[in-house]
C-alpha cells in the first residue's frame, strides 16, 4: 500500500484519453486495413478474373484468325490445295506406273517449299505445318526440309483427324515429330496456340494444316494493358514469359514453389499472397484455356501491392497526423479538464487545512457553474456554519457555562428559544460602592478592577452551569433554569451565591493588598415563574428573561445594605433550597411597588460546612424574631443581646436590636403585623 | 450423271472391245462391295456401289486412238474417276459459262492447261505414263478428278448394282484390281484362259480418313465461328 503509484489527476486524465485516442486509431485504422485488403483482394480477383476473359478472347480472336488464314490459303491459293490433295494421293498404289509415295511427298514438299514466299503467311506465324489427307508431314515452316514424318503422333492432328477443328497449346518440346520440327528452336522454351483443321473441298480431303504462333511476352504485355496485371507463363514449373523483370523473374521459381507449398495446406480460394524481391503481389494460378496435358502449361497472375501499400501508408500517415492532432486537440483539453477539477479542489483543500487550522474565516470562490460550484458554496455554507456555531458556541460559553452551551449545541431541541415560562431562580450581584470609587481611580484600573470583578463572578455562576443574563453597571444578572431545564435551580443558583461571595471575599482582600479601596458586595437570589427567549431586535438580541420576580430580586440584593449582609434570598428561593444550606429567616418585609410582602432569609453557609457558632447565632436570631413578632420585645432585646455579646458585628441583629428598642419606647398598633416596609431599592 | 458418263465411256471403248474379241474373247465378269465405316465405326455394307474403278494389270496395250473426253460441267470434272490407256489424249471441254482451268502437280505429270471459256477450243492433254494423275482446277477449289492411267484397256467403272464385266481381257496370269478414291487397292490374282470367263467377287473398304464436314446440302461449313470443339 505503502508503493502504491500516486497519480495527479491530470495525468491520469491524460492517460486515459491518450488510451482512448490511441485505442480509436487503432481500431480504425486496423479496420481501414482490413476493408482495403478485402478491396484489393475483390479488385484483384475481378482483375486476374478480366485478364483471363482477355486471353480467352484474345486466343478465340487468335484461333479464327489462324482458321480464315487456313481458309484464305487453301481456298485462294490453288498451289497449296492441289499440292495437298496430290501428297494426299501419293499413298494410293494403283499398281501402276513407277512413282512411289516418297516421291510424291517430297514433290510435294519441294513445291511447297517453291510457293512459300509467294503465300501470304504473317510471319508471326511461326508453326505453320501442313499434312497430307493420312496426317504424313509435307511441310514444316521451321524445318522445311523434312517431310514423311507421320503427324498423328500428335494429340492435336489426332483431333483433327477425328473430325475437329481444334486449338492446342504446344510446348516447343512437344512440338516435334522425330527428326522434324514444327515450331522454331528457341534457345529458351516457348509456348504456342496452334490451330489444327482439314482442309476439305466436297468429298475431297486435301490435308490438314496447323497454324500456331507463340504466347509471349508480347502477349502477356498486350494482356497487361488491358487489365493492369503482371503475368507469368508456366510449364511445368518453368517460367516460359513474363512481364515482370529480370530480376524478378529470378525469384518467380522460390515464390512459385512456396505458393504450391503453401496452396497444398490451405487453399484460399485460389489468391494467395507471395513475395518477389521487395514487392509483394496477390497471385492467382490459372490453367490454361485450352488446357493441353501435353504443355501443362499455366498462367500465374500477379497483382502488385505497391500501390495498394502506398495508398495504404498514405492513409497511415493521415491517420498518425489526424491521430496527433487529437491527441494534441484531447490533451489540451484534458488539461482544461482537469484544471477545471483540480484547481477548485486544490482551493478546497487549502480552505479545507485552514478550517483544520482553526481559520474558519476561509472561504472558497469557485465558478464553474456546475458541482463543483454548488460543493464549493457547500463548503462556504459549511465554513459559515462552523464559524457560526463557534461564535455561538463562544458568546454562549460567555454567559452560559461549557456544559450548558454544549448541551444547547448538542440538542437545541431542548432550548425553546423563543420564549417559555419557566421557573427560575435568579442572582442579583452587585458591588457595593464601586461607582464612587471608579470616580477616584485611573479609567484603565476600573476596567482592570471590572474585569477581574466580572471574571470572579461569572466564573462562580458557570461553575454551577448558571446564565449570565448581562452586566448592569457593576452589576451582574445571573439565573438557572433557563435555557435549559434545571430542577434544582435553587440551589445551584445557592451554591453559586455562597461561592461568589467567597471568591469576592478574597478578592476583595487582593484588592486590599493592592491599595484599592475595599468594596463590599452584596447578592440576592429569587425563585421565581419567568418568561425565558430570545429577547431584542433582528439585528441585535440576547437570550434573557423578564417578569416581576427581576425587580424583587433586585430589591432583595438591594436589602442587603439594611442588614449588613451579604446573600439575601427571597422565601420562594428558600422554600426550594432543602436542607443543604444553613439558614436563617432575616426579616418579613414590603418591597417598593409591591403589596404581596416578602420573607428575606439569609444564605449564611453550606449546611455541611456552618460551625457550631454560626448554628448557634442562626438559632438566637431566630428566637429574637419570633419574639419580636410575638410583640415580647424585651424578650427579643434579651436574646439579641445574648448574640451580640457573642457575635457583636451580625448586622440583621442589630438592626433588630434597635428596631425592638424602638418599639418598647413607643409600641406599635394593635393591628401590627411586624412587617417591615423597606423604603429603599 | 455417271450413267452418262459410264455410257459414253462403254461407247468410248467399244472399238477396243471389237479389236480384243479378234485375239480371245475371255472375260472377268463379278462385282465389288464397298465397306463403309459408320458413325460409330461399324462397319457395314454401302449400297452405293459405284464409282469403283475395276481393272486388270499383267500386260500392256497400246493406247487407242480415240480421244478421251473429260468435261467441265456445272463447276465439276464430269466424270470424277477417268481411267485412260497410257498414251491416250484427253479432251477437257469446258461445258460452263465460266472460266475453268486443268492442271495437275502430280508427279506421275505435271501440266497446267491455263484457263479457258466454253467458246474457247477444248484443251487437249495426252497421259503418257502410267499412274494416278489427279486434276485440278486452279480456280474451283471443290473441282477434282482422278486421271487413272492405266497399262490396258481392261478396266471399267461400276454402277450402283456393283456388276462389272471386263471383255476382251488378254489370257494369262493376271491380277484384278479395284479402287476407289479414298479406299485402299484391292488386288486378286486371277489365271484366266482363252476364251474362259472367271467371275470375281471383290470387298472394297473406303478408309474413312477424315469425315467431311458437310452441311446438309453438301456445301462445306463457312469458317468456324469459334474454336475447340
Amino acid at each position: 500500500m505503502a508503493a502504491r503509484l500516486r497519480l495527479r489527476f491530470r495525468t491520469k486524465v491524460w492517460i486515459v484519453l491518450c488510451g482512448l485516442v490511441g485505442a480509436a486509431l487503432a481500431v480504425a485504422l486496423l479496420v481501414a486495413q482490413d476493408a482495403a485488403l478485402r478491396r484489393v483482394r475483390a479488385e484483384s480477383r475481378a482483375r486476374f478474373d478480366r485478364t483471363l476473359v482477355a486471353f480467352h478472347e484474345l486466343q478465340l480472336l487468335r484461333a479464327r484468325f489462324a482458321s480464315a488464314e487456313i481458309d484464305a490459303l487453301s481456298r485462294a491459293n490453288p498451289q497449296l490445295r492441289t499440292i495437298l490433295s496430290t501428297a494426299s494421293l501419293a499413298g494410293a498404289d494403283l499398281g501402276v506406273g513407277v512413282a512411289k509415295p516418297e516421291d510424291a511427298l517430297h514433290d510435294a514438299n519441294l513445291r511447297l517449299q517453291s510457293a512459300l514466299p509467294s503465300l501470304a503467311l504473317d510471319p508471326k506465324l511461326v508453326v505453320f505445318a501442313l499434312a497430307n489427307a493420312d496426317g504424313r508431314l509435307v511441310y514444316s515452316r521451321a524445318d522445311p526440309e523434312r517431310y514423311g514424318q507421320d503427324l498423328r503422333a500428335l494429340g492435336l492432328v489426332r483431333d483433327v483427324a477425328a473430325g475437329a477443328r481444334a486449338t492446342w497449346i504446344w510446348l516447343d518440346s512437344d512440338a516435334r515429330v522425330g527428326d522434324a520440327r514444327l515450331a522454331p528452336a528457341y534457345p529458351s522454351p516457348a509456348l504456342y496456340l496452334v490451330r489444327g483443321e482439314p482442309v476439305v473441298f466436297g468429298d475431297e480431303v486435301h490435308g490438314i494444316v496447323l497454324l500456331g504462333e507463340p504466347l509471349d511476352r508480347e502477349l502477356l504485355e498486350s494482356l497487361r494493358a488491358i487489365s493492369g496485371v503482371d503475368l507469368a507463363l508456366l510449364s511445368r514449373r518453368q517460367v516460359l514469359a513474363t512481364t515482370l523483370s529480370t530480376a524478378q523473374e529470378g525469384q518467380l521459381p522460390v515464390a512459385l514453389a512456396r505458393l504450391a507449398r503453401r496452396k497444398t495446406q490451405a487453399p484460399q480460394g485460389g489468391i494467395d499472397e507471395v513475395r518477389l524481391g521487395s514487392e509483394r503481389y496477390l497471385a492467382l494460378r490459372s490453367e490454361l484455356d485450352p488446357g493441353t496435358p501435353e504443355a501443362d502449361a499455366s498462367f500465374l497472375l500477379l497483382a502488385s501491392l505497391a500501390d495498394e501499400i502506398a495508398a495504404f501508408r498514405d492513409l497511415r500517415t493521415t491517420f498518425l497526423g489526424v491521430g496527433l492532432l487529437v491527441l494534441a486537440v484531447a490533451l489540451g483539453v484534458g488539461y482544461a479538464l482537469a484544471r477545471g477539477i483540480t484547481s477548485p479542489l486544490a482551493l478546497l483543500g487549502r480552505a479545507a487545512r485552514r478550517i483544520g487550522a482553526g481559520d474558519l474565516d476561509a472561504r472558497v470562490a469557485i465558478a464553474t457553474g456546475d458541482e463543483l460550484e454548488s460543493l464549493g458554496d457547500a463548503f462556504n455554507e459549511m465554513a459559515a456554519g462552523l464559524r457560526e456555531r463557534e461564535l455561538i458556541k463562544t458568546t454562549l460559553e460567555r454567559y452560559v457555562s461549557k456544559n450548558v452551551a454544549a448541551e444547547l449545541l448538542r440538542d437545541p431541541g431542548r432550548v425553546a428559544l423563543a420564549g417559555a415560562r419557566r421557573e427560575l431562580t435568579v442572582l442579583f450581584v452587585d458591588l457595593g460602592g464601586f461607582t464612587s470609587l471608579a470616580e477616584e481611580l485611573a479609567p484603565e484600573v476600573v476596567v482592570a478592577h471590572l474585569n477581574e470583578y466580572f471574571d470572579t463572578v461569572c466564573g462562580a455562576v458557570l461553575e454551577e452551569d448558571g446564565t449570565v443574563k448581562d452586566f448592569q453597571g457593576d452589576g451582574v444578572v445571573a439565573f438557572w433554569g433557563a435555557p435549559i431545564a434545571q430542577p434544582d435551580h435553587a440551589r445551584r443558583a445557592g451554591r453559586a451565591a455562597l461561592s461568589t461571595a467567597a471568591r469576592l471575599e478574597r478578592l476583595r482582600a487582593l484588592w486590599a493588598s493592592r491599595g484599592t479601596p475595599a468594596a463590599g458586595y452584596r447578592l440576592g437570589l429569587h425563585s421565581a415563574e419567568l418568561v425565558a427567549g430570545e429577547i431584542g431586535s433582528a439585528e441585535r438580541g440576547a437570550y434573557g428573561i423578564v417578569g416581576d420576580g427581576m425587580n424583587l430580586a433586585a430589591r432583595i440584593e438591594g436589602a442587603n445594605k439594611l442588614y449588613g449582609t451579604r446573600v439575601l434570598a427571597s422565601d420562594a428561593t428558600r422554600a426550594e433550597l432543602g436542607s443543604e444550606f444553613l439558614v436563617r429567616e432575616i426579616d418579613h418585609v414590603r418591597v417598593v411597588g409591591r403589596k404581596q410582602p416578602v420573607r428575606l432569609f439569609e444564605l449564611v453557609a453550606l449546611a455541611a460546612s456552618a460551625d457550631a457558632r454560626a448554628r448557634r447565632i442562626c438559632e438566637l436570631y431566630e428566637r429574637a424574631l419570633g419574639a419580636y413578632r410575638e410583640r415580647a420585645f424585651a424578650e427579643s432585646a434579651r436574646i439579641l443581646d445574648e448574640l451580640l455579646a457573642t457575635a457583636p458585628d451580625d448586622g440583621p441583629a442589630r438592626v433588630l436590636r434597635s428596631r425592638v428598642t424602638e418599639l418598647q419606647r413607643t409600641p406599635p398598633p394593635p393591628d401590627w403585623d411586624a412587617i417591615f416596609a423597606l423604603e429603599t431599592k | 450423271m455417271r450413267r452418262l458418263a459410264l455410257a459414253l465411256i462403254l461407247l468410248a471403248l467399244a472399238p477396243g472391245a471389237s479389236h480384243a474379241a479378234d485375239a480371245a474373247s475371255s472375260a472377268i465378269r463379278g462385282s465389288v462391295k464397298v465397306l463403309k465405316k459408320g458413325v460409330f465405326g461399324a462397319i457395314g455394307a454401302s449400297d452405293d456401289r459405284s464409282g469403283v474403278l475395276v481393272y486388270v494389270t499383267g500386260y500392256e496395250e497400246s493406247a487407242p486412238r480415240e480421244e478421251v473426253t473429260l468435261a467441265q460441267k456445272n463447276e465439276r470434272f464430269v466424270p470424277r474417276i477417268l481411267p485412260i490407256v497410257a498414251g491416250q489424249k484427253v479432251i477437257f471441254p469446258n461445258r460452263d459459262r465460266l472460266y475453268h482451268n486443268v492442271f495437275s502437280v502430280s508427279p506421275t505429270l505435271s501440266f497446267d492447261l491455263g484457263q479457258y471459256k466454253s467458246t474457247d477450243p477444248p484443251r487437249t492433254q495426252v497421259f503418257e505414263k502410267p499412274g494416278l494423275v489427279p486434276v485440278y482446277c486452279n480456280i474451283h477449289p471443290q473441282m477434282i478428278s482422278y486421271v487413272v492411267v492405266l497399262e490396258n484397256r481392261a478396266f471399267t467403272v461400276t454402277g450402283e448394282d456393283g456388276a462389272f464385266e471386263l471383255r476382251g481381257v488378254r489370257p494369262g496370269k493376271l491380277a484384278l484390281n479395284a479402287w476407289m478414291p479414298g479406299a485402299q487397292r484391292v488386288t486378286q490374282a486371277i489365271e484366266l484362259a482363252a476364251g474362259a470367263e472367271v467371275t470375281a467377287e471383290l470387298v472394297l473398304e473406303q478408309t474413312q480418313r477424315i469425315p467431311p464436314h458437310l452441311r446438309k446440302d453438301g456445301t462445306p461449313y463457312p469458317p468456324p465461328p469459334d474454336y475447340g470443339n
